[in-house]
């Protein structure tokens, strides 16, 4: 229980580190994951990989790495395409969270698919769910980080944030 | 693990029982098995492919979009939509969109919130207009219902007289000249004519659906069709014949094909001696542009210019010519606005006014107004315009509801323009000489961009404020006009997916009433829209359940009522004489032409292509995929001018004009008249914020010096020459 609830720690840190953290994250960060970097360094890695809003930036979010929708009946052009904001992933986990009673930042409310809430619900199930339930969502939600970390490489993103990525895949890989 | 308790993102109470409760939920495929039956529902709303919202229906099915497909009641739509509706879709789930408030600081942005953001560009409002008065501010938008009311009313609240939108790019010259002629613009009634001669214009690609269509009807029924254009575009393919002009002198057409008819008697003397005025000054004027004088300039067999006359007289008054939109004249060349008046004029010659086939002058369904006791208009202002139009020794004749954004940036350069609003408007792209269009921007010393993404001019703001996408928001209730008019509004589609977003209307109510102005504004859209719709008996919620709705308009059988001087047709234009230009239409040469002794000499021409809307759709992937398949960003050129070059299909080349020099890919086509190259004009994007369009293809834009049309002080966006040579070479 005690090994549970501290992998679900680690999940809630890089959550943190991927949506707005602060310095106190950075610096929890630093010495959880042993990054060589300084805190404050986190913070303008951050800004440049995931805020700046004139250029291209890194988006953690499950809808943009997968085709749109895999309903047979959807006719809009973008159905089967990748690249696209609110896709089957958001609204599967949008009702999962509904049903749940969990209750969402509002800068997230239109990723509900954000990395950070994905690891934050993997650790909740950590703590409160089964290992089939776990299994489940790392099948069918956490399987791509891959191509997120592949996207992270060709946009070049700093070296801090690659690594925070490689963290994430490790944590959320399947149980022993 | 450190003992600092971190933000959980999901607030929750949950437990391992609750967790147990919606175990089947959490499996995807459940949750889809419980999707899959849910209800398609379809919501009317209007489409933002480009300006011409047509009616779309919207399919949705679980609060998400599943289809669109064209509103059968709309009049411009008439059930049809275009590739770029289909398009326009993705900018809903497009995650280039903005999705919250930004403010500049030093040369980046930072994200705030929507409170600080509003206090802090009224602020910064109240301090120009004391510094500087209501004249150095400006208001500058794609015309459209919700614009033209909340912005216009927003700037006359402040007394503020500058709205500016960005029909100087566009087709400034037709309105002016068409109000001179005819006291308004006229559309034409296609389908139903026997002779239609379009002069740039091209419905296969600068497309209305209705108006395509409308085409189409024709060529089945047998009329003829007949392009005049430099270019052998998509209309022409369908045409009877293709007349290739050299660029720039269709007014010397047109004065010779009239010359033609008056001549030969051939134009429609009853209707003249009735409705028009001026006639003997415009026979006067036209006696000396015979086809043979016309035929060297035209680079037209005098022949031809002759048939082409006696054809058209032969089919009144059941035959057109188009009047146009951008195309040949609508913003291109110093005699675009002398060009309009010419085609008006040679219209009346043939009789055609509300005719079948002829020139059309509809009405749109006659809209409310606010009761004036309780929301009271503000005062117009009464100060002169900050951009030159209408104003004596600058732009006197400009069209006042347009104006000038191209000289608005030159003011603001000099000081005299010193804050202004900008939205759904990319006028530092879409307007000539981007430098100059940046230079002006920076000058301000208060840019506020209201958009939906990071385009060229907002990059340059100092405030950039999102509003949700159009299947997102509600606006203001428009009219179309037609045989039958057309009510309709925008309506909300879909929840709004980014919620930091804010609609314009909600942006400048909150901006009044912190600029103590609220007074303006103290009604909600709802009541604004239900005043509007009061005159034609429907109700707000019938016009959101259906969206477009068709209504009677008085259609005036025969001769229109006229809003000129005279309330004819008017040849001669008084106006025009006291502002020190003809009286009648007469020839004006293009400001600058190719030189024949060098054989890498060209006049850079552009048009539309039927799947992009200008650069506004150029980041859309669906669309832009389209160009890379067929690299229909080229430049054209004539082949027997590519092959004198050296120069092969696909070969890169380097264009240069008195403002640039830029790079790009070769078509070579005998589909084009020899003097010309053409573009093209929906890329050149180099806004990193539009991750798509970002570097791709070339603009014209990039390459055409600011210059001022005298008449409407349009941009002349095909005065320039370039010069064309291999790259490397």
């Amino acid at each position: 229980m005690r090994k549970a609830s501290q992998a679900a720690e680690r999940l809630y840190l890089l959550a943190n580190l991927l949506y707005e953290p602060d310095l106190a994250t950075c610096q929890a960060a630093v010495t959880e994951f042993g990054l060589a970097v300084a805190p404050e360094e986190i913070l303008r890695a951050y800004w440049q990989t995931f805020v700046n809003p004139v250029g291209p930036r890194l988006r953690p979010v499950e809808s943009l790495f997968k085709p749109w929708t895999t309903f047979a009946d959807c006719q809009l052009p973008l159905a089967r395409q990748k690249g696209w904001l609110g896709g089957d992933s958001a609204a599967h986990l949008r009702s999962l969270y509904a049903a749940l009673g969990l209750e969402v930042p509002p800068g997230l409310a239109h990723t509900p698919d954000h990395l950070a809430l994905e690891l934050t619900l993997l650790g909740l199930l950590l703590e409160h769910g089964t290992p089939e339930m776990r299994a489940t969502f790392r099948s069918q939600h956490l399987d791509w980080l891959p191509d997120l970390q592949a996207r992270a490489a060709e946009l070049d993103v700093p070296a801090v944030y690659q690594q925070v990525l490689e963290l994430c895949a490790r944590a959320v890989a399947p149980e022993e | 693990m450190s003992s600092i308790t971190r933000r959980r993102f999901l607030k929750t109470g949950l437990t391992t029982a609750a967790l147990l409760a919606a175990a089947p939920v959490l499996d995807m495929r459940t949750w889809a098995a419980s999707q899959e039956q849910a209800r398609v529902e379809v919501v009317p709303t209007l489409c933002n492919g480009c300006s011409s919202h047509c009616g779309m229906l919207a399919h949705v099915k679980n609060g998400r979009l599943w289809k669109i497909t064209g509103h059968p009641d709309h009049g411009r739509s008439q059930g049809k939509l275009c590739a770029r509706a289909h398009g326009a879709a993705f900018w809903l789930y497009d995650p280039d969109r903005l999705a919250g408030p930004l403010k500049r600081e030093g040369d980046h942005f930072v994200p705030i919130d929507w409170e600080q953001a509003l206090d802090e560009i009224a602020a910064k409002l109240e301090a120009v207009l004391a510094a500087h008065g209501p004249g150095a501010v400006f208001f500058a938008h794609n015309p459209r219902a919700t614009g033209a009311f909340y912005g216009t009313r927003f700037m006359h609240a402040l007394g503020a007289p500058t709205t500016m939108t960005h029909n100087a790019s566009c087709n400034t010259s037709l309105i002016l000249a068409y109000q001179a002629v005819f006291g308004t613009t006229p559309g034409a009634d296609l389908a139903n004519s026997k002779y239609i001669m379009l002069i740039g214009r091209n419905p296969a690609e600068g497309i209305q659906t209705g108006y395509s269509a409308a085409l189409a009807r024709a060529i089945e029924k047998g009329a003829k069709l007949v392009v005049v254009d430099p270019r052998h575009n998509a209309s022409a393919a369908i045409a009877t014949e293709w007349v290739p002009i050299r660029p720039g002198t269709d007014l010397a057409l047109l004065l010779a094909m009239m010359n033609v008819m008056i001549a030969e008697n051939l134009y429609d003397a009853g209707f003249v001696a009735e409705h028009t005025v001026g006639f003997e000054e415009l026979a006067a004027a036209v006696r000396e542009y015979s086809p043979a004088w016309a035929a060297p300039i035209t680079d037209i067999p005098a022949t031809t210019i002759a048939r082409l006359a006696r054809e058209l007289a032969a089919a009144r008054p059941n035959c057109v010519v188009d009047p146009g939109w951008k195309g040949g004249f609508g913003a291109n060349y110093a005699n675009g606005t002398e060009t309009a008046r010419a085609v008006g004029a040679i219209n009346a010659l043939l009789g055609n006014l509300n005719k079948p086939g002829g020139l059309t002058f509809y009405g749109a369904p006659k809209l409310g107004k606010l009761p004036a006791d309780k929301a009271p208009d503000p005062p117009k202002p009464t100060l002169p315009r900050g951009d030159g139009a209408g104003i004596a020794g600058e732009f006197p004749l400009a069209p006042t509801a347009q104006g000038l954004p191209h000289v608005a940036a030159r003011k603001a350069r000099e000081g005299k323009l010193r804050a202004g609003i900008v939205r759904h408007h990319n006028p530092v792209r879409n307007f000539p000489d981007p430098e100059h269009m940046m230079a002006g921007m920076r000058a301000l010393d208060l840019l506020v961009v209201i958009d939906t993404h990071m385009t060229e001019t907002a990059r340059l703001a100092h405030y950039v404020l999102p509003e949700p996408s159009f299947l997102e928001r509600e606006e203001v209730v428009e009219a179309i006009p037609g045989r039958k008019g057309t009510v309709c509004m925008r309506t909300r589609v879909v929840p709004k997916l980014l919620e930091n977003t804010r609609t314009f209307d909600e942006i400048i109510v909150a901006l009044a009433r912190r600029m103590g102005v609220g007074e303006y504004f103290n009604f909600t859209l709802d009541e604004l829209n239900s005043a509007r719709l009061q005159p034609l008996g429907i109700t707000l919620e019938e016009l959101k359940a259906r969206g477009s709705i068709q209504v009677e308009t008085p259609v005036v059988e025969g001769m229109p009522k006229l809003k000129t001087p005279s309330g004819k047709v008017e040849f001669v234009s008084e106006r025009f004489a006291k502002a020190g230009f003809n009286a009648v239409p007469g020839w004006i040469p293009p400001r600058v032409m190719p030189e024949p002794a060098r054989p890498n000499s060209f006049r850079l021409i552009h048009g539309k292509q039927g799947y992009h809307s200008h650069t506004s759709t150029a980041n859309i992937p669906y669309l832009l995929q389209i160009t890379r398949d067929h690299n229909a960003e080229r430049l054209w050129m004539n082949a027997g001018r590519a092959a004198a070059l050296g120069i092969k299909d696909g070969d890169l080349v380097w264009v240069r004009s008195s403002l640039a020099s830029r790079q790009v890919r070769v078509k070579v086509t005998e589909r084009l008249h020899p003097e010309a190259v053409y573009i093209p004009s929906g890329y050149g994007n180099f806004s990193p914020g539009l991750t798509r369009a970002n570097g791709f293809g070339l603009s014209m834009n990039d390459l055409v010096p600011f210059q001022t049309e005298p008449m409407s002080g349009h941009a002349m966006m095909m005065e320039v020459v370039v010069e064309v040579e291999p790259a490397g070479a």
